[in-house]
């Protein structure tokens, strides 16, 4: 109830237009019962009497509800498409403000697929809540009073018979078909996901699926979701067909019943027989404002499920707090100060569990070139998310220039940082596109620059249409190394002060490995560089490593000091150099 | 059991522009590695004796007989395959292994588990070996399903045994573990080993360096040290040059 009532205050700004939607509905099927009364009456009376007079003062009167009910149709749907329209507009800004301070430390908990799903189809469900869910009972209860004093005219007896089978249409019949419908409606969304799951399990597992000879188990298990999805459905569409004979039955009973009340009233002398057909027709028209109902029900459900998912994200709260208003960055405003200072830096990604840094302190001065080494887990990312603002620390502090990074806007933090890490993630677009990117007022020599530096520019040259080239989805036409490359040369133009540089080699093989690292190195000279890999390669050319392992930092040096202490650094470098077959 | 594999001039055209040979061969219980750059067609080979592609042109003979006129299923049934990223299935590990083998007996399932190194990490998890793994539930790194695609193989415990090793995707002492397993692995086994680092080569009783899709050098690891050509030049470059 409570996610009802907060789904409806979204729409408050646009109440004006959900009620004109509502009697524009209302009065287009007021005009349509008009026009079936008004024939209904017409041919009554000329059976009844000649009288030409009347015929022709009908005739005007139903051309003129003729229109009207067009008129009436074409302004209802219009306005009913405007008010949903905006609303979508509105509902996408309202989530994604919501959502953008959550990224990414958040969104981490949800899928990619997930996502999209409740940003797209969720809030196309809660659109539907409002023209779909809200207006059709509105327009139906108008209808219904308007119906009920017509008939109240005629024979007080007639109108509590017609709201009776109101009631049974449009509330009872969608109520039971709701409660029918909800066990076998959720069993068959549940197969539907278990059937989804499994397609693409077995669509990207075929190599695996063939190399085993598993395909005709495989097939047999795809047989046996499917059809427990299509038998889901079948009890579906079956409970679906009951309820669409029985909105096709009730109109007609309604009507045997008043034909009933009304021959006798009509014999009984209570009112003219003239107008007998005028009540049968018109009660046949007045059906159309229930037909919706059943519909409407079955989207309240699944616009309030969309409504209670959305609601979800937006309540939750930022990891990361509202940074104060942008300030002015400092620049190096102490020059004594060093470029980056970890003091004691101590998180856990969860209040339980355990301590992913435990008291790392280090310090970068301008220009230096720093490697963090250490095997997986030892908190390397962790640190790379922690200077990024990705998550918020409490415990310790990291100063940039001198300055909590607590104390500076987030993008002013990003502004500082470049990343290179291994999936450099390249858009569907030319090669000056994606270099744009990082800076697009770059010039064409800049540009030209920046490629040369980081050995692409050649490999460019090379392409169809150069720096015009389309290079697919993920850059699908380069190799690892080049991508890689392309994304040393985006950074060189964002010319940030420190460039990160998270495990930028670890998709590729040794030779290349090297090499490339080599080629940033000398690209990147000048710059102040922070390279964090679990492969020792190259690291001669670092002025210090810092080798982490559980958290913490267990030693420090230049590889070749680090190569004689013979601790960590010194084992992992013998087992990565030692012979595969042994 | 299979005695042979021989490419012969096999050739695929995965760009209009290149055209790629090979002449391999290999005999029983050997291991014979293809190396080279990313790209160099190495894959391609793999996939082209698991049978899922063709060759455009020449054939694969095993026993002297061409590959395509064997049973697909019935060739597979005896061939492992480790892949470089193996495909975790959303079920549980004990699934995901008996895949290998829906046969076999969950005691040499477990055994597939210790040889593979896995068994200790299975043991760690809730619900051990019926802990559902897959893409929402436990995520597993890059070497625990590399290891996994280790236990299938010695579930298979197939005669041909095809490797592509996986790229530096894990520290150095996952690494080790790795190594000894895919040692016990290949015993007895004909091998094809796709190599991504010289560290894998030693042993390996032939060589194959392939660049731009084509064979350019074959030998064992002193030979080819010794010829001067571009494994000579790849292997200084790694500073293997002394082994």
């Amino acid at each position: 109830m409570r996610d009802f009532l907060r789904s409806t205050k979204l729409a408050a700004p646009y109440k004006w237009w959900i009620l004109l939607a509502v009697l524009l509905g209302a009065g287009t099927i007021g005009a349509g019962i008009g026009l079936m009364a008004t024939a209904a009456y017409l041919i009554s009376a000329a059976a009844l009497g000649p009288l030409h007079c009347r015929l022709e003062l009908g005739d005007r009167r139903r051309a003129f509800l003729w229109t009207r009910a067009r008129r009436l149709a074409l302004f209802g749907t219009s306005c009913a498409h405007t008010v949903s329209l905006r609303l979508l507009a509105a509902l996408r800004v309202w989530f994604y403000n919501a959502f953008e301070p959550l990224a990414p430390a958040r969104v981490q908990q949800y899928h990619s697929g997930d996502l999209l799903t409740r940003a797209v189809a969720d809030i196309d469900a809660l659109q539907d809540f409002y023209v779909r869910v809200l207006a059709p009972p509105l327009v139906a209860i108008v209808v219904a009073l308007g119906m009920g004093l017509f008939l109240w005219q005629f024979d007080p007896r007639l109108a509590p018979v017609l709201l009776l089978a109101w009631l049974v249409a449009g509330a009872g019949v969608p109520a039971v078909v709701l409660r029918l419908a909800r066990e076998p409606a959720q069993k068959s969304s549940a197969q539907r996901a278990a059937m989804h799951t499994q397609l693409v399990d077995a669509i990207q597992g075929s190599p695996d699926i063939a190399a085993f000879g598993q395909c005709e188990n495989g097939l047999a298990h795809a047989h046996a979701t499917s059809n427990a999805y299509a038998s889901a459905q079948m009890r579906l569409a079956q409970i679906n067909a009951v309820q669409a004979g029985i909105s096709q039955l009730l109109p007609n009973l309604t009507l045997l019943a008043l034909l009933g009340i009304g021959i006798t009233a009509v014999n009984a002398e209570e009112f003219s027989g003239v107008y007998l057909a005028t009540i049968a027709l018109a009660t046949v028209a007045a059906f159309e404002a229930v037909t919706p109902l059943p519909q409407a029900a079955q989207s309240f459900e699944h616009a309030l499920a969309a409504a209670r998912r959305l609601f979800e994200i937006v309540d939750a709260a930022p990891l990361v707090q509202a940074p104060p208003p942008a300030k002015a960055f400092a620049q190096a405003d102490s020059t004594h100060a060093p470029l980056l200072e970890i003091r004691d830096l101590k998180f856990a990604y969860a209040p339980h569990e355990p301590n992913a840094l435990d008291g790392i302190s280090l310090c970068v001065r301008a220009g230096q070139k720093l490697a963090i080494v250490g095997p997986s887990g030892a908190g390397k990312s962790t640190l790379v998310n922690l200077l990024l603002r990705f998550w918020e620390y409490h415990d310790g502090d990291t100063l940039l220039n001198g300055k909590s990074l607590q104390a500076y806007a987030q993008a002013d933090v990003r502004a500082q940082f470049g990343v290179i890490t291994q999936r450099t993630y390249l858009f569907n677009a030319t090669v000056r596109a994606n270099l744009q990117l990082a800076q697009p007022q770059a010039k064409e020599r800049e540009i030209i620059a920046a490629t040369q530096r980081a050995q692409i520019y050649a490999k460019i040259e090379t392409l169809p249409q150069g720096f015009d080239t389309r290079i697919g989805e993920r850059g699908a036409a380069l190799s690892g190394g080049e991508r890689q490359r392309l994304g040393v040369a985006r950074a060189l133009l964002r010319a940030t002060p420190i460039l990160i540089l998270d495990e930028p080699t670890a998709n590729l093989d040794a030779p290349t490995e090297r090499a490339l690292l080599q080629e940033i190195f000398q690209a990147m000279q000048g710059h102040t560089l922070l390279l964090i890999t679990h492969r020792l390669v190259a690291l001669e050319a670092m002025d210090e490593i810092i080798v982490m392992n559980q958290g913490r930092i267990t030693e420090r040096g230049t590889q070749a000091e680090l190569l004689t202490q013979r601790g960590l650094f010194a084992r992992m470098w013998e087992l990565q150099n030692a012979p595969f077959v042994e | 059991m299979v005695a042979q594999l021989e490419w012969a001039r096999t050739s695929r055209r995965p760009y209009a522009d290149t055209t790629n040979q090979f002449g391999i061969r290999s005999n029983v219980g050997e291991t014979i590695a293809l190396f080279g750059p990313s790209g160099a067609g190495k894959t391609t080979v793999a996939h082209l004796l698991l049978r899922f592609d063709e060759p455009t042109r020449g054939a694969i003979f095993i026993d002297d007989v061409p590959l395509r006129e064997l049973d697909a299923d019935a060739w597979r049934s005896q061939l492992a395959y480790v892949p470089q990223a193996p495909h975790l299935f959303h079920a549980s590990i004990a699934d995901n292994l008996f895949f290998a083998r829906p046969a076999a007996t969950p005691a040499e399932m477990e055994r597939a588990a210790r040889d593979a190194h896995l068994h200790a990490w299975g043991m760690t998890l809730p619900e051990r070996y019926n802990t559902v793994i897959g893409e929402d539930a436990a995520r597993l790194s890059g070497g625990q399903a590399q290891r996994l695609a280790l236990a299938r193989a010695f579930l298979k415990d197939a005669p041909i045994l095809i490797l592509d090793e996986p790229t530096s995707n894990v520290d150095p002492e996952l690494e080790a573990q790795l190594r000894d397993a895919v040692t016990r692995l290949m015993c007895g086994r004909t091998t094809l080993l796709i190599a991504h680092r010289l560290a894998a080569l030693y042993r390996a009783d032939n060589i194959v360096v392939i660049q731009n899709g084509r064979v350019v050098e074959t030998g064992n690891h002193q030979m080819l040290l010794q010829r001067g050509g571009v494994y000579q030049k790849l292997a200084l470059g790694a500073g293997m040059a002394h082994a």
